[in-house]
């Protein structure tokens, strides 16, 4: 083989400008935006659900956007339960997403921000009790937890001995407590209603009617959408979705027990924030009534300042939490909970 | 990253045996399951067109988000163990059939011929002749399955279920869910320690034969007897139920896709232009530093042993890799710009020793001859690489390119430790999947596999002008 010195020169040049083109190129727009974009920016990490084109996050940001003229541009966690470890790799001013249980882990972590929002009143229930929100960590959404199915395809089962019937054999779709938040609520109310010993032997006892456990939400409640599962664990707020978006009237939530596992969202601003008073503006805005709304109808959760649910079928749902629902829990309990989860498996 | 790094120390997760059991498990019954169908359709293969070999290639060559979609399509309930071992031996069945069917063809169609001759039945031709000739080329493929499917990456992440079933999805899972570094790095050390040693094994059966000659005894007549075409319907399965999977759901895809919000963002931005964006710069990024890697490394001249050593060097631990691109840039804020720099990082570093493999070494042993006579009749190092490497290593340098390009239009393997956000295609119809969106899934997935198709076709066309 004979190589003409031209088709080497030519294989060169056309490298070096592909690597300039591209350099130019990224350089110029890093996220689609025009160069001329010297808007301050503002880094939100939040887990998946959230950051959907249908969910709560563009709609918020779009809003955000306008109102302070910046730029608000986001960062993924694969899951709520993986907000702090992907933190650590890449830092952002706004983390939403965590519950009352990752909570703790993010407490001991340390690292967090006065987010400067006054909590009372309004900001909560009748009772203003701002759902444990503190001075580093707000409250912006929550709802119960239970199953959802839909009507005529199983009976709703009333309480957790009810779930271990042969009749749900392989049709609960749970999810991975070590990944996703709705999944540690689960062992973690298992747990607190049945004790260590007999949650371990339920889990056992319920292992052949658990169609998988997801390493998410998301993952989870599209088996119960798909029709691959009868029922996934997840919000009270589930069936107005599909009530109100797809005209959909099946879906039925199933609250096991008198006191429910209520999960409550929160918002912080991370110490190494780059922006951090841009970062207050928007841990005010999301607790103001208009941000309220959107995350109620594109995050399905109940707001916490209850005026954004008024006239809408969300007030409905509307039970309050009395503070043992809203229970953290500490480092050495999640770890014996998780291993409790991961024999109850084998 | 330094804070991190000082922090850590190597620990054994508590259930170290129990992964170990696992992964090799999966990893032996993979191989064993690749091997007997690989087999089967290598008997087919013989009886068929040379023209299907391409055919039967595709479930390896194409991004495992394929054959993935073929499971959540066709087999939605099936996840864990089972289905991570079905799909590593359909995604290698015709890579292994392939490979049989040629050393039939190539080295044992004289031998063959005579048996036939003797009236030997199809069945014992294959049973006491060609099987048990290849004895040491069954062990020497074995070992290498082996190697690949221990540290499989996306299959098992996609549709492992909750329990790790390979040591990369347990490293992944103890960076990203524990954020525990000393697990990771002790699982990392423990996956490269038991590589190294199936490298070794598998360098001990390597074939002594030498390179393969066509025997022009190899006849239409011995093909129909030796081979049976029915039997290619194993390794023909996996491309045609992706081309059935992907095509189908592309087409079902685009509603679910506009319901979903991807065409359009709130802002009224076209999200797929930005998706496309994110993959060409990602795909071209990596392919030009992939083989900038390749070509530094030959222009340096690397002694044979060294060249051997990268030959048999396993590509590194894809979550270790992905999340070692994050020393790039740590502590910066997460930009578009960043991600891809990072995972095309990654990629190369991924891609780069498997294509090594390929050809390149090959290419560079053979102007082992002319580099020497360059530089006995004076040539300086500069003028060699220059005149005599450069021009002959473009070809198998565009043809590099055009791979690394192909495989990071559909791969999402770097870019779910390394990326902030799903910024490419392949990392969509990733998230997509995980939520039961197949239908969109499969048509990002037909769209990513256009886009590498089409940036290989014109990467290798100036393969060409360069030849």
């Amino acid at each position: 083989m004979k190589a003409r010195p031209r088709s080497v020169q030519r294989t060169l040049l056309l490298s070096i400008a592909a690597v300039a083109g591209l350099i130019g190129w990224l350089v110029a727009r890093p996220s689609g935006q025009a160069p001329s974009d010297a808007r301050p920016r503002l880094h939100v990490l939040a887990y998946p659900s959230f950051l959907a084109s249908w969910g709560a996050g563009p709609k918020l940001a779009k809003d955000f956007e306008t109102r302070e003229n910046c730029k608000v541009e986001f960062i993924q966690a694969d899951d709520a339960g993986q907000l702090l470890a992907k933190l650590a790799a890449f830092p952002a001013d706004v983390v939403v997403g965590f519950d009352q249980f990752s909570l703790a882990g993010a407490r001991s972590k340390g690292g967090w921000l006065d987010h400067g929002v006054t909590l009372a009143p309004g900001l909560g229930g009748a009772s203003g009790s701002a759902f444990g929100s503190d001075r580093s960590f707000l409250a912006y959404d929550w709802a119960e937890l239970g199953f959802v199915y839909r009507d005529g395809e199983v009976a709703a089962p009333a309480s957790i001995d009810d779930l271990l019937a042969p009749a749900f054999l392989g049709s609960l779709a749970l999810q991975d407590p070590r990944s996703s938040t709705p999944g540690f609520q689960f062992l973690a109310w298992l747990v607190r209603q049945k004790s260590e010993l007999t949650a371990l032997e339920i889990l056992r006892r319920l292992q052949p009617n658990v169609h998988s456990y997801a390493s998410s939400w998301s993952q989870a409640y599209g088996l119960l959408t798909k029709g691959l599962a009868k029922m996934a664990y997840s919000y009270s707020t589930s069936p107005l979705y599909h009530r109100q978006m797809e005209e959909d009237d099946r879906y039925r939530f199933a609250s096991l027990g008198d006191r429910p596992p209520v999960q409550v969202e929160y918002a912080a601003i991370a110490e190494k924030s780059v922006s951090p008073s841009l970062a207050r503006k928007f841990m005010a805005y999301l607790v103001s009534v208009e941000a309220q709304k959107i995350i109620m109808t594109g995050n399905w959760m109940l707001p916490v300042v209850r005026a954004a649910a008024e006239g809408s079928d969300f007030l409905q749902l509307w039970r309050e939490p009395d503070t043992t629902q809203l229970q953290s829990v500490s480092a050495a309990d999640r770890d014996r909970w998780l291993k409790i989860w991961a024999e109850g498996r084998k | 990253m330094a804070v991190v790094v000082a922090n850590f120390s190597l620990h054994w997760p508590s259930d170290f045996v129990f992964l170990l059991g696992r992964a090799f498990l999966q990893g032996l019954l993979s191989t064993l399951a690749a091997l007997v169908l690989g087999a089967i359709g290598a008997v087919g293969l013989l009886a068929l067109s040379r023209r299907f070999e391409t055919v039967v290639l595709l479930p390896i060559a194409v991004p495992s988000m394929a054959l993935i979609l073929v499971f959540f399509h066709w087999f939605p309930q099936w996840r864990g163990l089972t289905a991570v071992v079905a799909a590593h031996a359909l995604q290698a069945a015709g890579l292994v059939a392939v490979a049989l069917s040629h050393l039939v063809r190539e080295r044992h169609g004289a031998a063959l011929e005579l048996a036939l001759v003797e009236g030997c039945d199809r069945r014992r031709l294959w049973m006491c002749a060609v099987l048990p000739q290849l004895r040491n080329e069954w062990v020497s493929m074995a070992l290498t399955l082996l190697l690949v499917f221990l540290s499989s990456f996306s299959i098992p992440l996609l549709l492992g279920g909750a329990n790790a079933a390979t040591f990369e999805i347990a490293i992944h899972r103890a960076i990203r869910l524990e954020g525990n570094w000393g697990v990771a790095a002790a699982l990392s050390l423990g996956q490269w320690g038991l590589l190294f040693i199936i490298v070794l094994l598998a360098h001990r059966f390597r074939s002594d034969e030498p390179p393969l000659v066509v025997h022009r005894t190899w006849s239409a007549s011995i093909a129909s007897r030796v081979g049976w075409a029915p039997a290619a319907v194993v390794v023909l399965f996996a491309p045609i139920a992706m081309a059935i999977v992907l095509l189908s759901g592309a087409a079902r895809g685009a509603a679910q896709i506009r319901t979903a919000g991807l065409w359009v963002g709130t802002d009224g931005t076209a999200l797929w232009i930005w998706l496309v964006q994110g993959t060409l710069a990602t795909a071209v990024l990596g392919a030009l530093l992939c083989v900038g890697l390749l070509l530094a490394f030959s222009l340096i001249e690397p002694s044979a042993r060294t060249r051997l050593w990268v030959s048999s060097y396993v590509a590194p631990s894809v979550a270790i890799t992905g999340f070692a691109t994050l020393a790039v840039g740590w502590g910066s804020m997460p930009s578009m710009t960043l991600d891809c720099v990072r995972v095309a990082i990654g990629s190369a570093l991924l891609f780069a020793p498997t294509i090594w493999r390929l050809r390149w070494n090959a290419r560079l042993q053979a102007l082992d001859g002319q580099v020497a006579i360059a530089k006995s009749l004076g040539g300086t190092r500069w003028m060699v690489a220059r005149r005599v490497l450069l021009p002959q290593l473009a070809e198998v340098g565009w043809w590099s390119a055009a791979l690394t390009g192909f495989w990071l239009w559909g791969d999402f393997s770097i870019g779910a430790v390394a990326a902030s956000r799903p910024y490419t295609l392949a990392m969509t119809a990733k998230g997509l999947a995980e939520s039961y969106r197949t239908d969109a899934a499969a048509l990002v997935t037909v769209v990513a596999l256009l886009g590498g198709a089409l940036m290989y076709w014109l990467l290798a066309r100036e393969n060409h002008v360069a030849r």
